[in-house]
């Protein structure tokens, strides 16, 4: 996997008519780097990470990777940025380990390799044990790291998350960071919104505090 | 554009949807098979049936073989091309489930790829209905007398091409911006007028002028068109648009419309008619500096807040004007209807009164929600709804009033005008009935056994078509027998009025206790 040299915010700011979402904010986080976007509530952190995954235009300034405009219609930057922002739409059909298999065939990991590559993550998050569990069997807690397992088990070169602590107790939190953790040591560009402290010192290389708007 | 790659991928990502746990078994698809060979036998055959009769009944059927139906033909053509523009941003072309769009639609493949087949189901159930609404009109007019066989023909494959031009720009309403769409569909929308009033340029020109052309030539005495026909062939080729407006879709846009419509799918399952027509409402992206006065007595309050907060819903607003404009002179034409014709018209003005109505019945609404013991509002829960009321009474009366002096313009008698306020009280009465409602009794899903299965949704079905049901039949009915003996039927209405004013008088104490 070819990782991405970098991925820019350069005043990049969000609004409706008058009404403030972001403020400004310019930052550059490089491969093999973690960034922690802090801030108190409504100050913007997860419209930032929505536009860093080209989810959302910016009414200000641009996104970049590598130079160009990100947005999530070129399937170059859906191919590179894997982004976890709220829980996404589980199948009620599907088992655990069948969701995480699904989505590895999606990005071309076919046939065993798909297996492989669900049981890896499962195992990393240690949620083995709810492979067969349909997603209303799983408890809150439960249900965070299989929505977790979903941005990690498919290839990416940016990791983008929202509170990835969320419903966590301390010893997932711990775990979680330290999966995050090895994905930046393999070179990954990794992005966290964050309000737990402990996460933002396992993972950020530095932090950007957004003002509140 | 696709590779080998991409399309290994997809066929992958179905054997793997194939082979996931609790897949419906065979007996599970032969079941809906039968399911549905008994819904088209017992119950679409004979509707599809009665509506060809009845469309061939000499009244009907003199306005369908009249030598310039063409032009109406034209112009619902081209209504139904500026629809399926603008109702691309409410319901797309291809709104596959949340988990699809997520996933599959969210992978590094095209989605000129991932979204074909939810396209091509769409496209296909467009064609069924397109050759079934043609089918049946056809179908009328060789009942009723001598119809061409060649150009028959030629409109039923014609309708299936144009349901293909439909479904492109459907997908474009749902791909591009606004700002491109509506613009595009109000030249639409003046093309129908244009058809309507007999221009030729727009039968030359247009897909929608093709089809009447085809229409035209049904008359045995008229020649056949084949070039209506071929141009109207060659029209599908549009669809080689369909990959750039597919790849343009964003994400977002398509989760917001694929959450919504499951969750209006869940609610109508459930039988939340009224919750399902909640989701469909949008909330507000304009208007926030609007300054709203709560000035004067609590009346006077409350219509200044329930016309501020509706100027926040322009283009709702805008249409449902339009319709309560339309209903009122509809309601009017119900006097010079003749045979069958003056029912349709009738519940038609009556329906769309009704309908219209409630786009100004944001505040009534939330009056409602907010009744009980414990209520948000310092006043009794009969003041708040009565003044929340009053906004879609004016609205009714005003609205409809201009419709209405339209059509006595146009000949209809002066009394059409009293009658007409008389059925917006009643329409306005019926829909703070129906917010009144409060959650369907539990009672209503027990099961009725029958020797033909259990009956209950019959029930549920009443509970929540209620206020249709008490419009249509008491002010459309009312609406035909005013057209003959006008005194009575404004008593009757009157009287119904008492009715449905004590009925929400009763439910809305109910709720408040």
């Amino acid at each position: 996997m070819g990782f991405v040299s970098s991925l820019e915010a350069r005043d990049v700011s969000a609004s409706i008519d008058s009404e403030v979402l972001l403020a400004p904010v310019s930052f550059t986080v490089s491969s093999g780097e973690a960034l922690a976007v802090q801030g108190r509530n409504g100050s913007g952190k997860t419209t930032l990470l929505r536009i860093l995954s080209g989810q959302l235009r910016p009414t200000g300034g641009q996104a970049f990777i590598d130079g160009e405009s990100v947005d999530e219609r070129r399937r170059a930057v859906r191919r590179t940025i894997s982004a976890r922002i709220g829980l996404p739409a589980f199948a009620r059909e599907l088992t655990a380990h069948e969701h995480l298999r699904f989505i590895a065939t999606t990005w071309g990991r076919l046939g065993s390799a798909a297996t492989d590559a669900a049981d890896a993550t499962m195992v990393a998050l240690a949620i083995s044990h709810l492979r067969n569990r349909f997603v209303n069997e799983l408890s809150s807690g439960q249900t965070q790291l299989l929505s977790l397992a979903t941005a990690l088990v498919r290839p990416f070169d940016v990791l983008i998350l929202d509170e990835p602590e969320q419903r966590l107790d301390a010893t997932r939190r711990a775990l979680v960071s330290s999966v995050i953790r090895a994905e930046i040591d393999r070179g990954a560009t990794v992005v966290i919104a964050s309000h737990s402290a402990d996460m933002v010192e396992a993972i950020a290389d530095r932090s950007v505090s957004l003002a509140e708007s | 554009m696709s590779t080998s790659t991409d399309r290994q991928i997809l066929a992958h990502v179905r054997l793997v949807t194939a082979s996931r746990a609790g897949l419906p078994t065979a007996s599970d698809a032969v079941y809906t098979v039968y399911v549905a060979v008994l819904i088209v036998a017992i119950v679409a055959v004979p509707v599809v049936r009665s509506i060809v009769l009845g469309l061939a009944s000499p009244e009907i059927l003199s306005t369908i073989v009249a030598p310039d139906s063409y032009r109406g033909v034209g112009a619902i053509a081209a209504v139904l091309a500026a629809c399926a523009l603008l109702i691309g941003r409410t319901r797309g072309l291809a709104v596959p489930s949340p988990f699809l769009i997520e996933f599959l639609a969210g992978s590094h493949l095209a989605r000129s790829d991932t979204l074909r087949r939810p396209i091509l189901f769409s496209v296909t159930v467009l064609a069924l209905a397109a050759v079934t609404v043609s089918g049946i009109v056809v179908g009328a007019r060789f009942l009723g007398g001598p119809t061409a066989a060649i150009p028959a023909a030629l409109i039923l494959l014609g309708s299936i091409a144009y349901s293909g031009v439909l479904a492109v720009l459907w997908l474009m309403g749902q791909s591009c911006p606004r700002p491109t769409t509506i613009p595009l569909a109000i030249v639409i929308l003046g093309s129908a007028v244009a058809a309507a009033a007999g221009a030729d340029i727009v039968m030359l020109a247009s897909p929608w002028g093709w089809l009447a052309l085809l229409w035209a030539s049904l008359d045995p005495a008229a020649p056949v068109l084949w070039w209506p026909a071929l141009t109207l062939a060659l029209s599908p080729l549009v669809f080689l648009a369909a990959p750039a407006l597919l790849n343009n879709l964003r994400s977002p846009e398509l989760m917001a419309q694929a959450r919504r419509w499951q969750s209006i799918g869940t609610l109508v399952q459930t039988g939340d008619i009224a919750g399902a027509s909640g989701a469909l409402r949008t909330p507000p992206a304009r208007g926030r500096r609007y300054r709203i006065s709560f000035t004067g007595p609590l009346p006077i309050a409350i219509l200044q807040r329930d016309i501020g907060t509706a100027r926040r819903f322009p283009v709702r607003i805008t249409f449902g004007s339009l319709a309560l404009v339309v209903a009122g002179w509809l309601n009017a034409q119900t006097d010079s209807a003749q045979g069958g014709l003056d029912w349709v018209v009738a519940l038609a003005g009556v329906l769309l009164a009704y309908l219209a109505a409630g786009v100004w019945c944001d505040g009534l609404r939330n009056a409602n929600e907010n009744v009980g013991p414990s209520s948000l509002y310092g006043r009794s829960a009969l003041t708040m709804i009565g003044s929340h009321a009053l906004l879609p009474g004016l609205a009714c009366l005003l609205l409809g009033s201009i419709g209405t002096i339209a059509a006595v313009a146009g000949g209809a008698a002066i009394g059409v005008l009293p009658w007409w306020m008389l059925v917006s009280v009643f329409i306005v009465l019926v829909r703070i009935l129906d917010c009144a409602k409060g959650p369907m009794p539990i009672g209503l899903l027990l099961p009725i056994v029958t020797p033909v299965g259990d009956v209950s949704i019959l029930n549920v079905i009443a509970w929540q078509a209620d206020a249709l049901i008490i419009v249509l039949a008491t002010a459309g009915g009312l609406s035909v027998l005013f057209s003959t003996a006008g005194p009575e039927a404004a008593v009757w209405l009157t009287a119904g009025i008492g009715i449905v004013a004590a009925l929400a008088g009763r439910r809305i104490r109910a709720l408040g206790a």
